[in-house]
Parts: C-alpha cells; structure tokens; sequence
C-alpha cells in the first residue's frame, strides 16, 4: 500500500462556550477561515485540486446539520470540492484525519482536507431532542450515564484523590500559560477574524475583532481556589467544573496527500500516521477507552510504549487521564507538555485535529520520533492514533 | 380629582432596607431606579450593585422572580439624579441619621417633579422634623412609609403623615399598599418608634432585662418566649441577633431622646451586659457573633454556641425542655401560676407588656388593636398584647398587677368599672374593640380584620352563600372515604342550588400530609380494595370540580400538596396568595401523587406544544416536579413548573383572595359558563417518553439524588406520565389515563418499600429514604 503525508495544519484559537469570543460565531464559519489560511499557507496547492473535505463534528445538527461539510467546502473552497461529516463525538477530529489517510493509503484519493469544528455555545452537547433507546433504557440505563459521573466512577476504581485531581487540573494550566508564553502556538494558530453587529447603548453598531490566544487557561488558577469548588455531577463526588475539560468553540484542519500529489507541488512531509486504533469499553466507564486503545494501535504499529515520545490524551476529567495514566502506567513527563483540555478546552469535534496538529508540532521542535494523541469517546470508545515525526 | 399613578419608583439608599424594597417593589411589577452613593472612580455604581447582589443572594430570598431584578436599574446620586424627574414616588431609605436624612431629601427637593411623592423609610425619626422648614408643597406631598423587615416576608406597613400631608395622599397609600403590596396597613401617630419597634422593641428589651434578673440564660430565655407562647422561633436573643445590637441601640437611643415617657426610658436602656458587647463588636449574625455564634471545631463539626451573659464567653447551647412547662390554652395564666422554676419570669414578662401597653394608648395610637395589629403582622406574633390579656382575664391580671404594686392606666380601670371586662368582642361576626373615646364597644374597620386563627372544623361540610355564591372551605387531603363521598354530595348540590362556587383549599401550616390515615393504614395492611375505593374518590373529586356546572373558582395559600393541589389545578381558575408552595412530595411516602395533578400537567404541557417543538423538554420538566421533590417557592415559580396556569392570578394581599375569587365568579356567571367537557384526549409519550425518564432517573441515581427505591417509584411516575410503554404515538382518552393512574399507584402499594416507609411515618411521624 503506498503511504499518505500530512504536510501542513492550521487552528484557530480555542474560544471558551457561551461566554468567549467566539460565542456567536457558526463553526461552519470558523472552519472556512481556518481552511482558507491552511490553503494559502501550503505553498504549491491549488484548491481545485484537493478531492475532498472530511469535517469532524459530534452533534451535527442546527447549526451544525444539514451535512455541514458541504457547506463548509462551499464557503472555502471551489465548487468542486465535496465534504462529509464525520461523528465519533470526541474522537471525531482523529477519525476524520484517519479516514483521509485511509482514503489516500488505498488511491482513492490524493489530496484530503481534514479536521474538525464545533460550536459548543451554539449548539447543546446533547443536542436538541433526548430520545434514548426505550429497551436500553429499561435494561442498561448507565449506557446513558453522563460523562461527569462516568469520571466520579473511574476515580472510585482507581482511586483517585480530589487533591490528585485538582493537582492534575492546575498543572494543566501551568503548562498551558508557560506554552503561550513561550510562543509554542503561535505557528500553528490562525489569527480569526470576527465581525459583529451589536447593540450598544440601544444603537446597532459593527465592530472587528482578530482573536489570536487560546481563552481557556487562567493564570490566577490556584489549588486553593480548585480545592474550594463544590462537586457538580455526584453528592460527595470529587469531579468539578475546575477538573474538568472546558466547553469550547474552535476548528482545526491538515492537508493529507499521497506522494505523487506531494512531489508534483514541491512540499515536503511533516508526519504521517503510523497505525490507528479504535476500541469499546464499559459504557458507564468510558473514560478509560484510550487505556485499551493505546495498546491495540502500538501492537498494529509493531511499537512499545518506551518508544514514544509524546503523548497528547485529551483531557475529559482530570480523574479520568489519572485513571488511564495508572492503568497503563504511562510517563505523565511525555503527557500534554503544553497542558491540555482542562485549561485549553475541548472543542468536541475539533479536539483530535487539534491535538494530533499540536503533537506534531511539538515532536518537530524537539526532533523526536513518534507521538500519540488518544482520546476517550462518550458513549464507552477509545480512540488513538500513533504519528511518525518525518522531518528527522 | 387628578389620579395618582405609580410607575416608576425612585429610591435612594441600597442598604438592607433599600435594596429589599426595590426587589418587593419590582416584583409588584413597578419600574426601579435604586441609587447611591459613588463607589469608586473606576467603578462609580460598585456600592449600589454590591448591596443589591448580596441581598438578591441572600436568605431568606427577598424577589418572589428573580428575573424581576430586571426591573431594577442601578446608578448612583450623582450621575442619576436626573432620573428622579420620571418618577412619581421617591424612597428615602439611608442610614437613620437626621443629618444624612435631611441631606438628600434637600437633594430630593431640589430635583423632583412637582407631584410626585417622597416617602421615607425611617424606623424611629420624625417625620414632622425631617420636613422642618421645607415648602408647603414638599410637606404636603411627604409622608413616612415603613417597611418592616424582611418585606417580602413581614406583612407590616406604617403609615405616618405630617401635620401638613394631603388626605387624597394618605387614603391613596393606605389603599394602594394595602392592595398593590398586599401590606397591613396601620396609620400611625408621628411617635418616637411609632408603633410596631415601640412596643416591639419595648418587648425585647423587657425580656433581656428580665433575663438578666432572674439570671437565666440566653437559650433558655428564647425556649421560653418563642413558639410556646406563640411567638416567633427566633423569640428575644435571636432577634436582636437578626436586627443587629447596633441597630437597636441606635433605635433605642433615638426613642429614649424624644419620648418623655419614663416606662420607655428605663426599659430602652441598654443593661450593662449588652453595652459590653456593643464594645466587643457582637453585633449578632453581621458581625458573625451575637448572642449566638455558629462555629466549626477542629473536627469539622458545626456547633451553635451562645453567650453567657455574665463572662462574655460563648458555651455550648443548652436544650430547655419546653415539655416541662405547664400551659393550658384554655387558661394561659398556668403560665404564671402552675411553673415553678419559670413562673416568675413569666409574670414579670407579661405583667411588664401589658402595663406598658396601656400607657401606650393613646400616647402612640387611639386604637388599641393597632398594638396588635402590629405586632402580629410586624414581630410575626400570633396574638397582641391585649388580646393575650383579654386570654388572661383582663380582670384577673389587673388584680395581679396590683399585688406587685404596679399601676395600670387609668383608662383600663375605668372599663372594668363600666362592667366592660374584655378588649375586644364579637358582635354579628363583626369584631368590635374598647374605644377610649366613645369608652364602648366599636366596630374595628373593614381594612383592619384581625387574623385569628380561622375556624375549621374539618368535619363539618357545610358552607355559606352570599348572592348566590358558595363559599366552601376545605381541607381535602385528610379526607377519608365516607367525607370524600360526602363532599362529592355536597358539591353536587351546590351544583344545583348556587350560582358559583369559591372553593377555599385549606391547608394546615405544620401538616404537609399528603393522605388521609386511612388511606395510608389501608396501604399498610395490604387492604388493596380500599386503596383503589379511595383513590378513585380522588379522581372524582378533582373531576367533579373539573366539570363543575356552575363558575368554580379556588383559593390558596402556603402549602398546597396532594388532594388540595389536585383541586387547585383542576378548578383551572384560581386566586393564589403570591407565598403559595406546591409540590409533589409523595415520593418521600414511596407513592405516586394521585388524582388529578399529573392528568392536569399533561394537559397543560399539551397546550404549550407547537408542532416541531421536541417533546422531551417539558416533559422532563414536569417530571422533575417529582424526582426531585420540587416544591416551588411562590406562586411565580408555581407557574414556571405548570402547577399554575394562565388564568391563575395570585396576589400579594392574602386577604383579598375570597373577595377577588367571588369576583371571577360574578364575571364568569356574567359573560356565560360552559362546562369544561371531558373528551379532550392525553398525549400518551409511551415508549419515547419512558426512555428519556429511565435514563434520567439513573443518571440521578448514580448522582446520589434518589435511592433506588426512588428510582423504582419515580420510574412508576415516569409511566403515568407516558400513559404505559406503549409503542405508537398516540393520544388516549381520560378514562383510560385515570384507570391506567389508578393501576401503577396499587402496584407501588404492593413494594415492600413503600409500606416500609408508610409504616415508618404512621409509627414516628417521620420519614425514612430507604
């Protein structure tokens, strides 16, 4: 099978739900800018040639429905270019880059762009209409458990301490503030431009905004402060809103191409996938997906966990990164460097994207070989892809 | 005559009164303007917005909505005075400081439109000598409005006027805050502390002073003189500790400078005990140490010491064992004479007041049932003064206050000597009172009925019509089944004979029950043919309202559960008390409610459909009224969880529910009656209903919310709801909802459970979550 390269990624920067900059903004929106700006920076690309547009997104419907790939392709790209969503919910960014390299790996298509958007503000995470499976609901409730308790059940088997938590939850914004304030995002982010049309002072006015910092971490975040906020999901519980991921907005896409498409526009590889692993876990558990994820994709890429270097595991619940980290015994030195979901957020759809655009990045900088980026999947799944640094 | 018409209300000061006031007054529905003084350069309204947000946080809760704090607009004195010039009412509500006081109603003055009115909120200072030489204009349009608080809460309003204030100004707020706020009004005399804080305060000063000479302790003292004498739990020490010492001595010594009054002067004397804490900033609960401090030791545990009045140290709360006092309500002298060890105390107390009290009249009020009247309605007592002492034995007492050689006033003699022996009488159910002036028996006025305890006899169904309206009161929760029969009877002929109907839903303050005890003995013993007979009469009842041939109009207040909600929301047309708790706590019981409430949900939430509207959200709404044991705060929450509808009004004047209730009637007997017909259909959820509660019981569940008999029983409810899992989304007729009700209720009857808990309650009055 011929390979399939990731030459060039892009973000915006990660707006926090309901009350950040990007609170009006459609994700349709914000995946055209950043899709544009992927276009113009990858020198040599013509956007007539790119086969397809794979959007990850997990609750695709108002104003995410309607098959919004289309429409985003129609706001970026030309006529010609198609689009489909793709809906693992918080694995959905990874598995529509791992379908754009399969898609390639097999020639059946030689340029794909791929990524994900979601508009947390806009759009409930549980979307608009609760309609559970009735024999499910009768014989399995807990299939349906919501995700804070999931976490609350994987700190009780693991036992994970509220001050292990928030430690973790600070940490996590430490890393993310030191990353910000060492420019490490600034090649990747793509500066957004907002235009609203607002009321001030009872007169409707326009004003401009370019957003370019990722809103999430707080630099007065201490664990005082974290060791003070009351449990949200369970009596007696240690799950927070400081220890677990934010609700966000954001979009991030790459450009997958096969070596012929490579050669001809004169680019160079940055990465490529090594292997891919999804797999199922215990519903009410689902936290703990990327511990049986992990070693399926080493086992497929003939690799041991000694040879990463970086991993990036989204940030769910700080007790259920804690939980997969025991369970695999994982190096937490190697793990989200530059913080993670609890300060920078998690965009649903957008995450996977995000993340494997950061590792790469990251793995360059340090001209380290290969990374992960693996996420749980609400629902019981994980999900993890293995990356190869291909600019040693 | 120009009307006088209140839009938009200007106060002035957003302390603990001001702020309240403006919450009270836009949840009445008027537009606020609430100011003070600058904050800061960069922040100039910070002080007005931090008093408003800390008391829109704070207990009890002051907005009966609290999406009308909307209706308040926050600003300050010097960037907002302009807006006084839209207003027709101005607040003056800042410290009680003569200087400050007169300070801005010069800016007041200066600034308002000609006709609006300025009102101060003053508890203590004259109100003729704040308007000292103003223009005759401002006099005439100034008067004082006092607020008691917590105003949403206290009833209590005085009313006192300058020498100079309009009469069309005066008759206006005695009207308007009477049936606008829903206040007791009380017109009072320009007096230091009026009437409420004069014999209030009077009072709890007398009990501390009494406290320190028969040397008991703080928590005896309050066991003593709350709830067993009916006043309120936070009896002496824990009031003063609610007002704040330094409040009081800032009362006290306003009313001692200005009063001549010798028995004010001693009384309203701080004792030494008290000025020493003063000293040490043991302010009570805003100062976080008063007569009482809550702690937390080193062991994480919460305790709730008191003050040694004697060291200033501050000790464990000792339990008084209330059991050991003798009282009897037909002879409330054992007070005084049966208790040994407290006797005494008792007598100094009640001696004391009733003294005082007669000194007071007419030096504070002409009228004696004002002392009562405020105090009731004010200090949350359940009788005045001179009505306990009407309960002692006006005579008796008079004896007694002899033998300790004190001296009532000479008034009080000379109407026994007229061979009058009581304050108060009744006469063709109208309540008359000793009038000094006519030195008779008169007629109190209209606005001012007394609230004594209403009769209710709960066995009797008998009910009086006036112009051919039945005005009927019950209690229907306790009902058993041979008074459910009844009822139904006696509702059938006044079907027949009347024109209307005021059904009055009665419902005991300390009694949330929600069944009778038969039906719960019934339950216990397994008597399942019983259950179903009674649980059927339910349903009938509430139908038998529901279908009602003539006008049916119900009335409300306080708590209203079980079978009285159930006729409350199938009247469908009510008059509510705006302070109306409904709710639906027969999941503490391991039972479903039944009877009517849930069919009236469904029906509501039906209406509110709109073809695209996904179906799961109001139903969840509703359901959570259950799961999770919502019992709503006011009527404007009972309407948010759909236990009230669009033609259910509530009020803020309690008093005024029958008169309005009759008055729908009239209105509805004038434009025509149709009955309402039973043949609207239920949409039956089924299937896509239940998967939506089951998950979300076990989310619940596993959330610690409900145990898992709580999840059983709130699946059970879940299945009345969706009307069984069925398959096809259908609608189903009522008959069919109610036997399908009436089913799910005698299958929880039949959990082990739930006869646990019933049998539990029957046992110890109380509830157990297993």
């Amino acid at each position: 099978m011929r390979d399939a390269y990731i030459i060039s990624g892009l973000r915006s920067p990660i707006g926090k739900a309901k009350k950040g900059s990007f609170r009006f903004t459609r994700s349709d929106d914000l995946a055209a800018q950043v899709i544009q700006k992927l276009i113009k920076k990858t020198k040599g690309l013509d956007p007539n040639q790119v086969d397809d547009l794979i959007v990850g997104n997990a609750v695709p419907e108002a104003e995410q429905g309607m098959q919004m790939a289309r429409y985003i392709s129609l706001l970026s790209l030309p006529k010609e270019v198609p689009g489909f969503i793709v809906n693992r919910y918080c694995g959905s960014g990874l598995e529509a880059i791992h379908l754009a390299i399969s898609k390639i790996k097999s020639g059946y298509a030689d340029c794909i762009i791929a990524g994900g958007t979601e508009s947390m503000s806009m759009v409930p995470f549980l979307g608009y209409k609760s309609s559970p499976n009735y024999n499910l609901s009768k014989k399995s409730p807990d299939y349906y458990l919501n995700m804070g308790l999931t976490a609350e059940k994987l700190a009780k088997k693991y036992n994970i301490s509220r001050e292990d938590s928030d430690l973790f939850s600070y940490n996590s914004h430490m890393k993310a503030l030191r990353a910000i304030k060492n420019k490490k995002f600034e090649e990747e982010i793509v500066p957004i431009n907002i235009e609203e049309t607002i009321i001030v002072d009872s007169k409707k006015t326009t004003r401009k905004k370019t957003i370019t910092v990722d809103e999430g971490p707080r630099s007065e975040t201490t664990l005082e402060a974290l060791s003070k906020l009351k449990p949200v999901f369970k009596f007696g519980g240690q799950v927070t809103a400081g220890n677990s991921s934010q609700m966000s907005d954001g979009s991030a896409f790459i450009v997958v191409v096969s070596e012929n498409f490579m050669k001809k526009i004169n680019q160079s590889p940055l990465a490529r996938m090594v292997s891919y692993s999804a797999t199922g876990v215990e519903p009410n558990i689902m936290g703990i997906g990327p511990a049986k994820a992990i070693p399926k994709a080493l086992t497929m890429a003939d690799l041991k966990i000694n040879n990463i270097d970086q991993i990036e595991l989204n940030e769910a619940f700080s007790s259920q990164s804690l939980s997969v980290i025991k369970d695999l015994n994982l190096n937490p030195e190697i793990i989200n460097v530059n913080g993670g979901a609890i300060a920078l957020g998690h965009p649903l759809g957008m995450t996977g994207a995000k993340l494997s655009i950061s590792l790469i990045n990251e793995l360059i900088r340090n001209k380290q070989k290969y990374g992960i980026v693996t996420a749980c999947v609400g629902g019981g799944q994980g999900v993890c892809g293995i990356f190869e640094n291909l600019t040693l | 005559m120009e009307n006088i018409i209140i839009k938009k209300v200007l106060i002035i000061g957003s302390g603990v009164m001001g702020s309240r006031i403006a919450c009270y007054l836009s949840d009445v529905g008027l537009s606020v303007f609430l100011l003070d003084i600058i904050g800061n350069d960069k922040n100039r309204n910070s002080i007005v917005n931090s008093n408003l947000n800390k008391t829109i946080k704070s207990r009890p809760e002051p907005l009966l909505d609290k999406s009308n704090v909307h209706n308040i607009t926050t600003g300050n004195i010097i960037d907002d005075i302009n807006k006084i010039k839209d207003c027709d009412w101005i607040i003056e509500a800042v410290s009680e400081k003569e200087n400050i006081k007169k300070e801005v109603l010069d800016i007041i003055e200066k600034n308002k439109k000609k006709e609006s009115i300025v009102s101060t909120n003053t508890s203590g200072l004259s109100i003729n000598n704040l308007v000292k030489g103003r223009s005759k204009e401002f006099k005439e349009n100034f008067l004082g409005i006092h607020f008691f608080n917590p105003p949403r809460q206290l009833r209590l309003l005085e009313i006192i006027p300058n020498k100079k204030t309009k009469k069309s100004i005066i008759d206006f707020f005695k009207d308007y805050c009477s049936k606008i706020l829903g206040k007791e009004v009380v017109l009072c005399k320009d007096t230091p502390g009026f009437i409420g804080n004069r014999v209030g305060i009077f009072s709890l000063m007398n009990c501390v002073h009494n406290a320190i000479k028969h040397k008991l302790s703080v928590g005896e003292v309050d066991a003593l003189t709350g709830k067993l004498v009916f006043r309120p739990k936070s009896a002496t020490f824990r009031t003063i500790d609610i007002i704040g010492l330094d409040t009081l001595k800032n009362l006290n010594i306003d009313i001692v400078e200005r009063t001549d009054d010798i028995n004010t002067k001693v009384n309203f004397k701080f004792p030494e005990a008290l000025n020493e804490m003063y000293e040490l900033g043991s302010f009570g609960d805003k100062s976080g140490k008063g007569f009482y401090q809550k702690r937390i030791d080193k062991d994480g545990k919460r305790k709730f010491l008191e003050i040694n009045l004697k060291d200033k140290k501050y000790v464990e709360a000792k339990k008084t064992d209330n059991k050991k006092i003798v009282f009897s309500n037909k002879d409330p002298l054992t007070l005084i004479n049966k208790n040994k060890k407290y006797g005494l105390f008792y007598q100094d107390i009640f001696l004391d007041l009733f003294v005082y009290c007669s000194y007071m009249i007419p030096r504070i009020t002409d009228e004696i049932y004002k002392v009562d009247q405020t105090m009731k309605f004010g200090f949350g007592w359940v009788y005045g003064p001179f009505e306990i002492w009407d309960m002692m034995g006006v005579e008796r007492v008079c004896k007694m206050i002899k033998n300790e050689k004190k001296n009532v006033s000479e008034w009080v003699i000379d109407m026994l000597k007229r061979n009058v022996n009581s304050f108060y009488g009744i006469e063709e159910n109208k309540k008359l009172f000793y009038d000094l002036k006519t030195k008779k028996h008169s007629p109190v006025k209209e606005d001012v009925l007394s609230q004594t305890q209403t009769s209710y006899k709960k066995e009797t169904l008998s009910y009086h019509s006036e112009d051919g309206i039945a005005h009927f009161k019950i209690n229907s929760n306790l009902l058993d089944q041979k008074t459910l029969t009844k009822t139904i009877e006696t509702l059938h002929g006044i079907e027949n004979n009347s024109k209307g109907l005021v059904i009055d839903l009665v419902s005991d303050p300390t009694n949330q029950n929600t069944h009778s005890k038969e039906l719960l003995i019934n339950i216990k013993d397994k008597s399942f043919r019983k259950v179903e007979q009674t649980i059927s009469l339910q349903q009938k009842l509430s139908n038998t309202i529901k279908h009602f041939g003539i006008p049916a109009v119900s009335v409300a207040s306080g708590f209203v559960v079980g079978q009285n909600l159930n006729l409350l929301m199938s009247s469908k047309n009510s008059c509510v008390y705006k302070e109306t708790y409904m709710g639906l706590p027969e999941l503490n019981l391991g039972i479903i409610p039944i009877g009517g409430s849930s069919k009236e949900l469904l029906l509501t939430i039906d209406d509110e459909y709109v073809e695209g509207d996904p179906e799961d959200n109001r139903l969840t709404l509703i359901y959570n009224n259950f799961a999770l044991k919502k019992i709503s705060n006011s009527a404007v929450e009972g309407k948010n969880l759909r236990f009230l509808g669009c033609k259910d009004n509530y009020y803020f004047n309690p008093k005024l529910l029958v008169s309005n209730a009759k008055e729908k009637v009239k209105q509805i007997i004038e434009t025509g009656h149709v009955s309402e017909p039973n043949n609207k259909k239920i949409n039956a959820r089924g299937r896509y209903g239940l998967s939506v509660l089951y998950t979300l019981s076990e989310n619940y569940r596993q959330a610690g919310l409900l145990t898992e008999h709580d999840k059983l029983v709130s699946d059970s409810y879940a299945s009345v709801l969706c009307v069984g899992d069925i398959s096809e989304k259908t609608r189903v007729d009522q008959n069919y909802f109610l036997e399908h009700e009436r089913e799910v209720f005698l299958s929880l009857c039949s959990e082990i459970k739930t006869i646990k808990r019933i049998n539990y309650f029957l046992n110890k009055g109380s509830i157990i979550r297993n």
